[in-house]
C-alpha cells in the first residue's frame, strides 16, 4: 500500500516536473493540510498561514525542476517554512501592513477539527491551553520554532526535520531541546492558565 | 505532576539529553548515563516529567483545517502578462533569451542611428552659416553696402528686419540699379513686413526670404532679366534650417528620436538585468 502510494507520488512528481498542473495539484491535495498546519503553527495566524501556503505551492510548482529526489514532503516543507519566515520578516519591516493580522484574535474557534465528545467546559479549558501553547510557540526564536512545530506538533522524525531545515541531526537535537525547555518555562510562568491539576 | 521551575540537574550536558531521551534519539551510552543520573536526582526526574507533559500538550494541539484548497489553476502558473517596466519579456516576447535578444536589438538600433547621424551630409558653408543666425546677420551686413535699407529700418524700430530679407533687397537693388525701388516703396515694404505678427528669429527668415524678391522684381518687366543675381543669391537665403532638405537638424530629427528610444530601451533593459 505504502509502496503504491510512493510510486504514485513519484509519477505525479515526474508529471509535475514536466509541467502538468493536474499532477501537481494531486501533490497539493496530499500535502496541503500538513503544509497549512505547519504554516499556521509557525505564523500563529490563519490568514497569514493561508497566504504563505498558497505562495509556497506556487513557488514549489515553479521550482519543480530543482527537485532532485529525496523526500518530497521535506522539500515542500522547507519551501513552506522559508516562505513563512519571509512573510514574518516582511511584516516586521512593514508593521502597518499587518495591523489587521495583529488585531486578529488568536482563538481557534473556527477551522479546528473539533472533538464533539468534549463537554463545553472541557472545550473551553482546552481552548485556553491551546492558546497558551500557541503563545509559547510564538515566543520562540525562529530556528527553534520550526524544529518544535515539525517535531512535536507534526511528528516528523529527526531525520526529516534535518532535511527540512538542511542541518545535521545534532543541530536538530539541540534546537529541539532548547525549544522544549523554553516552552515548558513559558507555561510555568503562566501557571494560572494551566489545567488545575498542573498548577 | 509538579513542575519545578528551577531544577538543578547534575550537568547541562545531562539536561540536554532529556529531550532526545523522550524521543529515543540517544545512544546507548547516553541512555545509560542519563538513566543513572535520573535514579540519583529527583529534580532531574521532575524536569523530565515536565518536559514529557509539555511534549504531550504540544502533540495534542488540534489539526486546523485549511480555509480553502491551495490547488493551482492554469492561470496561476502561466507567465504573468503584466510585468515590471524593467522586464525584457514585456518588450521582446517571452522566450528565455528575450533579454539578450532585446539588448542586442537595442544596441544595433543605437549604433545604426549613430552611424546614420555621423554619415549625414553636413552641407556647405551656407548651411553652417544658416545654422547660426547671428553669424548670418554679420556676414550679410558686411555684404550689404546699400545705405537706404538701414535707414528705412530705423523708421520701424519695433520690427527688426530679417537679415535674409535685407540681403534679398540689397542684392536685387545692386543687380538692377534701374529697378531700385523708391524710398516710399521701401517704406511700404517695411511697413508691410512690420504688420506681420512677430515671430521667433529662426522662424522668421524663411517666409520673409521668399517674399521680397517677388515684390522687388514685379515693378518692371526688364527687371526679370536683370534679377539673375537675385536667383544666385537665393541658395544662401534659403539655406535656413526649415527650408533645405540637406540641413541635418530637420533631417536627423527622426533619427535622433529613434536613437533616443533605442537608448532608453537599452538603459531600461540593463536596469532590469541589474535588478534581477
Amino acid at each position: 500500500m505504502l509502496l503504491s502510494i510512493l510510486l504514485n507520488e513519484f509519477d505525479m512528481i515526474k508529471e509535475a516536473q514536466n509541467g502538468s498542473v493536474a499532477a501537481f495539484n494531486q501533490l497539493v491535495m496530499t500535502y496541503q493540510s500538513l503544509a497549512y498546519n505547519v504554516a499556521y503553527r509557525v505564523m500563529g495566524n490563519r490568514e497569514s498561514a493561508a497566504d504563505a501556503c498558497q505562495e509556497s505551492f506556487l513557488k514549489a510548482y515553479k521550482s519543480m525542476h530543482q527537485y532532485q529526489g529525496g523526500s518530497f514532503k521535506s522539500w515542500l516543507l522547507r519551501i513552506v517554512t522559508n516562505t513563512c519566515y519571509d512573510q514574518i520578516r516582511y511584516r516586521i519591516r512593514r508593521p502597518a501592513d499587518s495591523l489587521e493580522d495583529l488585531t486578529q484574535e488568536t482563538g481557534e474557534d473556527d477551522g479546528r477539527w473539533a472533538n464533539h465528545d468534549e463537554l463545553p467546559e472541557e472545550r473551553m479549558l482546552r481552548d485556553e491551553l491551546n492558546d497558551l501553547l500557541q503563545q509559547a510557540i510564538n515566543q520562540l526564536p525562529q530556528d527553534q520554532r520550526t524544529v518544535l512545530v515539525l517535531s512535536d506538533v507534526q511528528h516528523l522524525s529527526y531525520q526529516e526535520i534535518a532535511e527540512v531545515i538542511n542541518q545535521p541531526l545534532g543541530t536538530v537535537k539541540s534546537r529541539l531541546s532548547r525549544a522544549r525547555h523554553r516552552v515548558r518555562d513559558f507555561l510555568l510562568e503562566h501557571k494560572e492558565l494551566l489545567p488545575n491539576q498542573y498548577r | 505532576m509538579t513542575m519545578n521551575p528551577n531544577p538543578q540537574p547534575n550537568t547541562a550536558q545531562v539536561r540536554e539529553l532529556l529531550s532526545p531521551y523522550l524521543d529515543s534519539e540517544v545512544t546507548e551510552t547516553e541512555r545509560s548515563l542519563l538513566e543513572h543520573e535520573l535514579t540519583q536526582s529527583v529534580e532531574l526526574r521532575q524536569e523530565l516529567e515536565s518536559l514529557r507533559q509539555t511534549v504531550a500538550w504540544l502533540a495534542s494541539l488540534p489539526k486546523v483545517a485549511a480555509p480553502r484548497p491551495f490547488t493551482l489553476s492554469e492561470a496561476d502558473v502561466s507567465p504573468r502578462q503584466k510585468k515590471g517596466y524593467f522586464d525584457w519579456p514585456l518588450w521582446f516576447g517571452r522566450c528565455p533569451h528575450s533579454g539578450i535578444k532585446g539588448m542586442v536589438t537595442a544596441s544595433l538600433l543605437v549604433i545604426a542611428v549613430i552611424m546614420a547621424i555621423l554619415t549625414q551630409p553636413f552641407g556647405n558653408n551656407s548651411s553652417e552659416v544658416a545654422m547660426d543666425p547671428q553669424s548670418t546677420q554679420v556676414a550679410l551686413s558686411n555684404q550689404a553696402e546699400d545705405k537706404p535699407a538701414p535707414e528705412l529700418a530705423k523708421q520701424s524700430p519695433k520690427k527688426e528686419v530679417s537679415p535674409e530679407t535685407k540681403l534679398t533687397q540689397d542684392e536685387a537693388i545692386k543687380a538692377t540699379p534701374s529697378a531700385q525701388p523708391t524710398i516710399p516703396e521701401k517704406k511700404e515694404l517695411i511697413l508691410e513686413m512690420a504688420a506681420q505678427p512677430a515671430e521667433p528669429p529662426t522662424a522668421r527668415g524663411a517666409p520673409l526670404a521668399k517674399a521680397p524678391p517677388v515684390n522687388l522684381a514685379e515693378p518692371t518687366a526688364t527687371n526679370t532679366a536683370t534679377l539673375t543675381p537675385t536667383v544666385t543669391a537665393t541658395p544662401q537665403l534659403t539655406a535656413t534650417p526649415s527650408s533645405s532638405p540637406e540641413i541635418s537638424p530637420t533631417t536627423s530629427l527622426p533619427w535622433v528620436i529613434i536613437g533616443l528610444i533605442g537608448l532608453v530601451i537599452l538603459v531600461v533593459g540593463i536596469l532590469g538585468w541589474v535588478k534581477k
